[in-house]
């Protein structure tokens, strides 16, 4: 075995324990044979995983160079691409990928999570369906089922398969992500901050589940509770329902309940407007010192 | 990438003084496998002294590669006296490996033939003996190596009488580039004791069953060593958690470095080990169970004294003019010491360009560090930004209080 065959094995290894950026330092530092796809499919992995998606598609590019039948670049590439919002050249990348794999369930599952990033909500679940009947117990396609029935607002599904996919494995920080979600979206706050936290104690290392995390700290505050409504229903609803119920005083003709509801509709518009990004200041301030 | 080298050859041609091309054109060769041509132009860099410190580094690494002995000594020299250390100690300890003349165990052939390789690394030699003294600020972390380490293989007695025995782990842990390999060959050095540093580049073979028998390997070298200190560094790439890995492959690596460090058929007395990682959150919890890692150190940033110093070791060797290293100290808070090393190297890129533009050969000054100063961030942003994620929701046991407390001190919060 040469040094370059040990350098890959180095960077498979770095980026099996997730440390792309190591991955990326062996990879730029030593001695490479660039005449081998499996070098590029390392490099646009790493720089998928630090989001260099540009880098990576280049990456991708010039492994499919050498090979344009490599399954690996070629999800790679629709990943980089989908990662610019590029959906029409990583749908090509996967198609291309499922000619030559028609029945590799991770591909069907990309493909579908694509697709329904493209509103084709539908063909996810045909997609989905085919890959659950490849691999019935494929915890990926149980996951993106999840997003996909999120993404199509059956919350749900989503929390059905969010469930399935925690009972199989209950430290599983995606899964974490997408109950707290559905429960947020149902205004059940707390219990979306208990997820949330959760999955950020599981993945700490993701940013975007500490931020979420975090944002569901300062949602829980008591101060936020007479704002629950809007988490609950959202904000059109609500200023909707206020204008209804002055529409009915008003043809009431009961005044004084009129004027009651103008003014906590008046107080309910500053409060929203004006404590929730106060307290959000605040918390950061205090956690700060 | 021929063409690319073609080119650099070509532009070399016209202007053969041009060294800053000729590194190029010897890391381009270097990178593309033409190690032999590379070697050839870092000859030229080397006679001409026209190498930087790291560049004489990764010079000694292809000529070691090549088995020119000769060129490695002489790019090892030349970057000692540019006062780099990163992978200085390491060729060394390969270097005399091959001569036959420095470690206890030799490192064996070329890396081509893997069933001669030895993987561990013993470090004897007097003149690279580190000390705490070498090491700069760090007081706090040093204080509890001692307390941990060093003194219960100095004063066993003391510690037998209340039932503490020598040995037992201490993690190092913190940002990348911030001196905790260092202070673990210091930790040798303060116990006169040899330095074994095992790497998972040393031990990660693809082959079935070579990576435990590599680790199996350099713990047994230090063991016949032993009294000596062993130190394991990237923890979490040796012993990463078995629960986060997908695949099966590198749980064994983990089990091995468990059985390894029980002494499960093995006599671990009087072996010191260390271990340091930038990801302790990776480490598996088995490896911080009391008797292995149990004990965790935080090797924070280093502070303004500390920087001042190593400023002052940075630039001890180069030709300076009214440079105010209270001021660079204290204008790069949060600043490792390899983002230092960085920022002095850069700065003197920038005095070898405005050389080669104005024909003179003008000092390294203020207006060069503070250019480059203006374009860097400290590396350790993005390590701290994670850590206080781990700090605020994956904290059990207060097990990064330590964190907690540096992100809170004044210096930490810059890190906001």
């Amino acid at each position: 075995m040469d040094a370059t065959d040990r350098n890959l094995a180095l960077a498979r290894h770095y980026l099996d324990i997730e440390q792309p950026r190591r991955a990326l330092e062996v990879l730029d530092g030593r001695e490479h044979d660039v005449g081998d796809p499996e070098y590029w499919r390392l490099r646009a992995t790493a720089l998928i995983a630090v989001d260099g998606y540009r880098e990576a598609i280049d990456a991708a590019a010039r492994g499919l160079d050498l090979d344009p039948s490599d399954v690996g670049l070629l999800l790679v590439s629709a990943l980089a691409h989908r990662g610019v919002g590029d959906l029409a050249a990583a749908e090509r990348a996967l198609l291309a990928a499922l000619r030559i794999d028609p029945e590799e369930p991770a591909l069907l599952s990309q493909y579908a999570l694509l697709v329904a990033h493209a509103g084709q909500l539908e063909k996810a679940h045909r997609l989905l369906d085919e890959a659950e009947r490849l691999d019935p117990l494929a915890s990926h396609v149980v996951h993106a089922r999840g997003v996909i029935a999120y993404l199509s607002g059956d919350d749900d599904a989503a929390a059905r398969h969010a469930d399935t996919v925690l009972v199989d494995d209950p430290e599983e920080p995606g899964a974490h992500l997408l109950r707290g979600s559905v429960l947020s979206e149902r205004g059940s706050a707390r219990a979306a901050r208990r997820h949330f936290e959760t999955a950020a104690r599981l993945d700490p290392g993701d940013a975007e589940i500490a931020r979420v995390a975090r944002a569901s700290r300062w949602a829980t505050h008591p101060l936020l509770w007479p704002l629950l409504p809007i988490q609950r229903f959202g904000p059109a609803k609500v200023w909707l329902a206020f204008i209804a119920l002055i529409g009915l005083t008003t043809a009431a003709g009961i005044a004084w309940l009129q004027g009651v509801v103008l003014l906590t509709y008046l107080v309910f518009v500053v409060y929203s407007w004006t404590v929730p990004p106060l307290l959000r200041r605040w918390l950061e301030w205090r956690a700060a010192r | 990438m021929s063409d690319r080298i073609d080119a650099l050859r070509a532009a070399l041609a016209a202007d053969g003084s041009n060294s800053p091309l000729r590194l190029l054109l010897a890391e381009t060769l270097a990178a593309a496998g033409r190690r032999g041509e590379a070697l050839d132009e870092y000859a030229v860099l080397l006679r001409d002294r026209a190498l930087a410190g790291r560049d004489a580094v990764a010079g000694a690494r292809v000529a070691l590669d090549l088995g020119r002995l000769d060129l490695v000594a002489e790019l090892l020299g030349l970057a000692r006296e540019a006062g780099v250390t990163e992978g200085v100690a390491e060729i060394q300890a390969q270097l005399d490996g091959r001569l036959g003349s420095g470690g206890l165990v030799p490192l064996g052939p070329s890396d081509d033939d893997e069933e001669q390789r030895g993987p561990g690394r013993l470090e004897l030699e007097a003149h690279e003996r580190v000390t705490f003294a070498d090491v700069g600020g760090l007081a706090e972390v040093k204080k509890a190596v001692t307390r941990l380490i060093i003194l219960p293989y100095q004063r066993p007695e003391l510690y037998l009488k209340y039932g503490r025995g020598a040995g037992g782990g201490v993690l190092l842990y913190g940002p990348p580039g911030c001196g905790k390999t260092m202070l673990g060959r210091a930790t040798a050095g303060e116990c006169e004791l040899p330095f074994s540093n095992v790497r998972i580049e040393e031990i990660l073979d693809p082959w079935f069953g070579a990576s435990e028998r590599n680790l199996h390997g350099a713990f047994d070298e230090a063991r016949a060593a032993a009294p000596c200190v062993l130190f394991l560094d990237e923890l979490d790439a040796i012993g990463f958690a078995r629960r986060k890995y997908v695949g099966s492959a590198g749980r064994p690596l983990v089990d091995q470095l468990l059985q390894e460090l029980d002494g499960i058929g093995s006599d671990n007395r009087d072996l010191l080990v260390l271990g340091a990682t930038n990801a302790p959150w990776d480490v598996d919890e088995a490896l911080k169970r009391p008797g292995r890692f149990d004990r965790m150190l935080f090797v924070p940033p280093p502070d303004e004294p500390a920087r001042a110093r190593i400023l002052e070791l940075l630039l001890a060797a180069r030709p300076v003019e009214g440079v105010d290293i209270g001021k660079l100290a204290r204008e790069t808070r949060l600043f490792s010491g390899a983002d230092l090393r960085a920022l002095v190297e850069r700065a003197v890129d920038e005095v070898i360009e405005e050389a080669l533009s104005t024909g003179g050969e003008p000092p390294l000054a203020m207006r060069h560090l503070g250019k480059v100063l203006r374009g860097m961030q400290p590396s350790t942003l993005e390590w701290l930004a994670t850590a206080r994620n781990h700090v605020e929701f994956a904290n059990e046991g207060g097990r990064y209080d330590d964190v907690e407390r540096f992100l809170r001190s004044p210096e930490g919060k810059r890190a906001r």
